[in-house]
């Protein structure tokens, strides 16, 4: 296809790099500096939409993030990107593009159906009036409409782009890079602050890139280019183009999505595509700029119809004018730029027909140019009407009252193919909405300001509602002095008595003066809302003004539901273009003023923002930290499969080749349960948590925390104890040992190691200042390999000769220091497997070689390495609780039958004990820990099993509990579980059932919870 | 007698990984400092004889100011709270205990934690960008101290979120950086810096030292 539209000079493309693209298969060119918009206009494409509800034809009509109808879908496969506006793609050599509006196609769609067959009555709240019957319907329904009215669809595949998160900190962000922007970043700079300016295009310059204007005496895009210098040759500024400010949160913390590699094409080739800045800062510029308002009219949708400052963009910024005839509406001065835009553009035959302009007295400057210019202004008029197919063909323009709500006349068909309008400019206060500050209405210039700022920040330019070139650019060096002097920068600027900053060094530019506009927001028909052609308000939801209407008379007055039950404002693009215009609608409907109506909430993010770049590389192995002991990469080596026990990596079984066969998990943890209770096994327990306890009052520190006595725990010597909360449920258990004079060493569970600490802490800081106590977390300091099995004691003989190991001279729960395998090491003679056991200690660096000496030690007993799954089934073969499997935050000491643990003659309280004595904690029939014997001896009931006393009783039936643990048990050849049951100490022998989700039932027996050495000997051999 | 083999906590990440030949060319070399001693200390700042009794026995003082650290050619001391202070140091952690604990008096707390820490540093162009990367703390605002031998006797450090662990950060040079991580955590700060650094051309190097036993 030819470029049409595009003219033979100006504008900032270059000629010289034409970019090959398809846009829905057709192969098209356009050049380097073009947006997919301009580049699809150039080449004459009208349509590049069907309406999301009556599947109509839509054209572009915005050049930036405000664009609703051009939202295109990017290449195929993994790589495709969904929701892309084309005001902001950058085209790239071989881009392809796709309309996203219609489904099946765009050019038979659904809606285009039903538009057939209900006609034109579609009104809001159709789809939850039409689709909710029959109920049972709705999922196929939301189905479909989901499909027919989407925009886009998301990759199936992995993405394969990686993206960066980055902290930055400054002291004055700027948010946007038009002249407003510029002069802040420049003053704030020039004063020495840390600045970051962000904008979302490609260029930094915003409405300058589109200027006609002189500043200084030279060009805007020249003034520009120096600008940019300066701020470039500043090393404490920093320039972020293609960054867009997405969101605004609590204590001036902004997030930037900055696109690095999509202007280049969809592979960013192992370069992060996009980084998120994660900005802290000082004080905040907004100079977000305005956007200009469409005005709602008959048949406003068809392509052909764009803001005027819109047609000025693709006429001086890319060289393209996409039409021949121009009609232009407005109700204020600064339209008619675009019309003498068109005027001077030099494309052949391209014609200015009119200038419609609402308001009945025309005195401004810029008409007074225009009219010089030959074109003709038609005053106190209203665009009432476009027409055409598909695109315009016609406008009619009919006589208005002099407020601009009621046609006076008869209507006159003027031939065109392009109408712009202007219904004068929205502030970009969307950030400013973010932080909670409320938008102000002000009358003067017909718009939303942004509110009393709540956080430290200040808007300049025409996001404050500045008009004029000249004042975004004395706006902007203010808001940048000011800045920067809050940060504490001085820049020596002189201070007017009432403390306003003066900026004697503004540029001056070559504008004109502007007269006040008209507040017009809707061009009346002849016809009533109900009964005209179709008047939209939001282009990307299809909101009508009848349908606004409509919502008013249905009871929907307040805007928040006005807008839910319209949807307007509800697309993508946040309503950016219609939502003032559908607030003012329903204002008048409701005879009340745009402030009595009020706003919506605008909400991050400003734009729409790609997931990944919002994970960053917090994803895969990075998603979250993985934790290793010493040994790690010897189990690795080993084959062993892993467990995640909190961020901790543990082997959780050791798959051994059998006859040239992968053990399974069950035949591996049953060799090793064997090899455990008949010779030896080793277990890496380096994750337990481990806190040094210092201090004159730690014993009397530990004694309060845990809920039995540990005063006279002799130095040497090791107890087991459990940890309350106040409520008297377990939360923690663990092995104390005393290791000296006021000198203690806490384990605690894996997971709950840091818990543990900081529960400590907790108590010596805020309500036990008095006790004089230190803790140090040593975790990650020890390896702790334990060998444990008949065996053990032989193993350890051949590598500590140091002590005396014998029965009575190193006794069970005896801990002492020693000499393993040539490095000092703490041993401790605790068990969790209820056989001969001792836990080796030694600083981790010392960890990989005590684990190899072990093993070697170990050969000739068949010393077997095992996993946290073996360690499971040993230890439940024993009755021992592991808590948060066995407990669930409900159960007491007595719940776990262990009231052995618990001190009944401490001088002190201890935590929990007073709820121990409350009248549920010591009713009858708590659920109380049992042992479960499967009548089918190798069933194993599923953990989480519920247990009930009768299975054919009809539900709800009535619960007795739940198993807590269950496995098959090598050593005992049958199945059996741990399990909690309503009063269960006493039901020994009573048979339970289980019934599961597949409808069959297990009966068990229930038994002591301790299946094997009841009397606890093997462990004191 | 037993043949005593001692490993860094990233002994065995580095043995996969490139070495860095050319650390001028290279635009950020990330090196594991060798085996060093470290211990937590735990008093009463207020408490002069305290305060002396430490500074006594490591020759530095012990920094009672947020945030900062006090260093010799042996002895660095970090502060991680108002009463709670890393001490690393190139002599033997049991020998740095018992003097510690001849020397000091009242309530205290001195461990061993020899085991649990590692030291990286991170120099080059990419350091600052990589470090902007990983961790919220205005790290651009860490004046440069040097540690170590000719060092500043104090300078700053912070204990912060890195990744998703924690670190002691401190800025010995205006493109390096240290980083004192715990051992659990370290291969995953490895493999976060490996990704991170990846676009600097980031190499890591084992220490010159090697894995060698603690003095």
């Amino acid at each position: 296809m030819m470029q049409v539209n595009r003219l033979d000079s100006g504008g900032r493309i270059d000629r010289t790099k034409p970019l090959n693209f398809k846009f829905d298969g057709r192969k098209m060119q356009g050049y380097a500096g073009d947006t997919l918009a301009s580049a699809l206009l150039a080449n004459g494409v009208d349509i590049v939409g069907r309406s999301f509800k009556y599947g109509r034809p839509r054209g572009i009509v915005g050049h930036g993030a405000e664009e609703p109808n051009a939202i295109v879908q990017l290449g195929h496969g993994a790589a495709t990107v969904p929701n892309i506006r084309a005001t902001q793609a950058e085209l790239y050599e071989g881009m392809q593009a796709y309309s996203v509006g219609g489904w099946p196609s765009a050019e038979f769609d659904v809606f285009g159906f039903f538009k057939n067959v209900f006609g034109s009555m579609t009104p809001p709240g159709f789809y939850y009036k039409t689709f909710m019957w029959p109920r049972k319907f709705w999922m196929l329904y939301e189905h479909l409409i989901r499909k027919a009215a989407g925009l886009g669809s998301a990759p199936l595949e992995a993405d394969p782009d990686s993206y960066d998160k980055v902290n930055q900190h400054a002291d004055v962000l700027v948010v946007g890079g038009g002249p407003a922007g510029l002069m802040a970043a420049l003053r704030a700079g020039q004063a020495g602050a840390r600045v970051i300016i962000a904008d979302e295009q490609n260029e930094l310059g915003g409405s300058l890139l589109a200027s006609g204007h002189s500043i200084d005496g030279v060009p805007a895009t020249d003034w520009l280019r120096e600008t940019l210098a300066s701020l470039a040759a500043l090393p404490n500024v920093q320039l972020l183009p293609r960054s867009t400010v997405f969101g605004y949160y609590d204590h001036n913390f902004l997030a930037i999505a900055e696109r690095r590699t999509d202007h280049r094409g969809l592979s960013a080739n192992g370069e992060a595509r996009q980084c998120v800045h994660r900005v802290r800062v000082g004080r905040v510029v907004l100079a977000t700029g305005a956007i200009e308002r469409p005005l709602v009219f008959a048949n406003n949708d068809l392509p052909g119809v764009m803001q005027a400052s819109t047609l000025s963009t693709y006429l001086n910024r890319y060289g393209v004018t996409p039409g021949r005839k121009l009609v232009l509406v407005t109700c204020n001065d600064h339209a008619y730029k675009a019309a003498i835009d068109w005027h001077q553009s030099g494309k052949r035959a391209a014609a200015v027909v009119a200038i419609v302009d609402l308001r009945h007295t025309v005195s401004g400057e810029l008409p007074k140019q225009a009219r010089e210019l030959g074109i003709r202004v038609i005053e106190g008029s209203g665009l009432i009407e476009a027409q055409g197919r598909k695109r315009v063909s016609s406008a009619l323009v009919a006589p208005l009252s002099v407020e601009g709500d009621k046609v006076t006349g008869k209507a006159t068909r003027l031939f065109c193919d392009v109408i712009a309008c202007s219904g004068g400019w929205s502030p970009v206060i969307h950030l400013s909405s973010h932080t909670g500050a409320k938008p102000v209405w002000n009358d003067e210039i017909v718009a939303f300001l942004p509110g009393a700022s709540v956080q430290k920040e200040q808007s300049a330019g025409a996001a404050a509602g500045a008009r004029l070139l000249s004042e975004c650019l004395v706006q902007g060096a203010q808001a940048g002095i000011e800045a920067a002097t809050l940060c504490g920068f001085d820049l020596g600027s002189d201070v007017d008595s009432d403390g306003t900053i003066v900026e004697s060094n503004a540029p001056a530019t070559d504008e004109v003066s502007e007269t006040r506009q008209q507040a017009l927001f809707m061009v009346p028909h002849h016809k009533p809302k109900s009964r005209a052609p179709k008047q939209f308000v939001d282009f990307q939801l299809d909101v009508t003004a009848a349908s606004i209407q409509l919502a008013a008379r249905e009871g929907y007055e307040s805007v928040e539901h006005a807008k839910r039950y319209t949807a307007m404002g509800f697309g993508t693009d946040q309503g950016k273009l219609g939502n003032i215009n559908g607030m003012a609608i329903l204002a008048a409907e409701l005879n009340q003023s745009i402030p009595q109506t009020g706003t919506t909430i605008f909400r991050p993010s400003y734009t729409p923002t790609t997931f990944g770049a919002i994970a960053g590389r917090d994803v895969k192995d990075l998603f979250d930290p993985e934790r290793y002991t010493a040994v790690q990469a010897w189990h690795v080596d080993q084959g062993a499969v892993f467990e995640d026990v909190g961020q901790w990596k543990r082997p959780r079984y050791f798959p051994q080749d059998v006859l040239g066969k992968r053990e399974s998990m069950d035949e591996a943890v049953a060799r090793e349960c064997l090899a455990v209770r008949n010779s030896v096994g080793l277990l890496d327990a380096s994750t337990l948590g481990k806190i040094d306890i210092q201090g004159p009052d730690a014993a009397e520190f530990i004694n309060r925390i845990y809920s039995n006595a540990y005063m006279k725990l002799a130095i040497g010597k090791c107890r087991y104890g459990l940890m309350l909360h106040e409520d008297g449920m377990i939360f923690d258990d663990g092995v104390t040992a005393h290791l000296g004079e006021d000198h203690y060493l806490m384990f605690t569970t894996t997971g709950g190691a840091a818990g543990v600490l900081a529960w400590l802490e907790l108590w010596a800081q805020t309500e036990w200042p008095e006790l004089r106590v230190f803790f140090t977390s040593v975790t990650d300091h020890w390896t702790t390999a334990t060998v444990t099995g008949p065996n053990a004691r032989k193993v350890i003989e051949k590598v500590c000769t140091d002590i005396d190991l014998s029965r009575d001279a190193f006794q069970f729960m005896d801990w002492r220091d020693a000499n393993v395998a040539g490095v000092q090491a703490r041993i401790f003679r605790i068990s969790f497997t209820g056989e001969l056991t001792y836990e080796v200690n030694v600083p981790a660096h010392y960890g990989r070689h005590i684990w190899e000496q072990l093993l070697a030690a170990g050969e000739e007993f068949d010393i077997t390495p095992y996993g946290t799954e073996t360690m499971h089934v040993l230890r439940a073969e024993k009755g021992f609780i592991i808590v948060g499997q066995d407990t669930d935050g409900s159960m007491t000491p007595g719940d776990m039958n262990m009231d052995w643990v618990v001190g009944k003659n401490k001088h002190f309280s201890f935590l929990g004990e007073r709820s121990l004595a409350r009248s549920d904690t010591t009713r009858s029939m708590r659920k109380q820990l049992v042992g479960l014997k499967p009548l089918q001896c190798d069933t194993v009931i599923p953990e989480g099993a519920q247990i009930v006393n009768d299975p054919t009783e009809a539900i709800p039936m009535k619960m007795q509990g739940h198993v807590t643990s269950s496995y098959f048990s090598a050593n005992l050849g049958y199945s059996f579980a741990l399990a909690v049951v309503k009063g269960g100490l006493s039901r020994m022998g009573e048979t339970v059932y289980c019934p599961l989700a597949d409808g069959s039932t297990i009966a068990a027996e229930i038994v002591s919870s301790v299946f094997i050495d009841a009397a606890g000997d093997r462990q004191n051999v | 007698m037993f043949e005593v083999i001692t490993e860094t906590p990233l002994h065995s990440f580095l043995q996969g990984t490139a070495q860095a030949t050319d650390p001028t060319r290279d635009g950020l070399v990330i090196q594991e400092l060798g085996l060093s001693s470290y211990l937590n200390l735990r008093g009463d700042p207020i408490d002069e004889s305290f305060l002396a009794s430490v500074e006594a026995v490591l020759g530095v003082p012990v920094p009672t100011k947020p945030n900062s650290f006090c260093s010799s050619a042996e002895n660095s001391v970090f502060w991680m709270g108002p009463n709670e202070w890393l001490v690393r140091s190139s002599e033997d952690a049991s020998s740095v205990e018992k003097k510690l604990r001849d020397q000091l008096t009242g309530h205290f707390s001195v461990v061993d934690v020899s085991g649990g820490y590692t030291t990286l540093t991170l120099a080059g162009e990419g350091a600052l960008w990589v470090m902007k990367k990983s961790c919220v703390y205005d790290v651009e605002t860490i004046a440069v101290a040097a540690i170590g031998a000719n060092a500043n006797r104090e300078g700053k450090s912070v204990q912060t979120v890195f990744a998703k662990a924690g670190a002691i950060i401190s800025r010995p040079g205006s493109h390096e950086f240290q980083l004192t991580i715990r051992r659990s955590f370290s291969d995953y700060i490895a493999r976060w810096l490996e990704d991170a650094s990846a676009e600097f051309g980031g190499r890591f190097r084992t220490s010159d030292a090697g894995n060698e036993q603690p003095r």
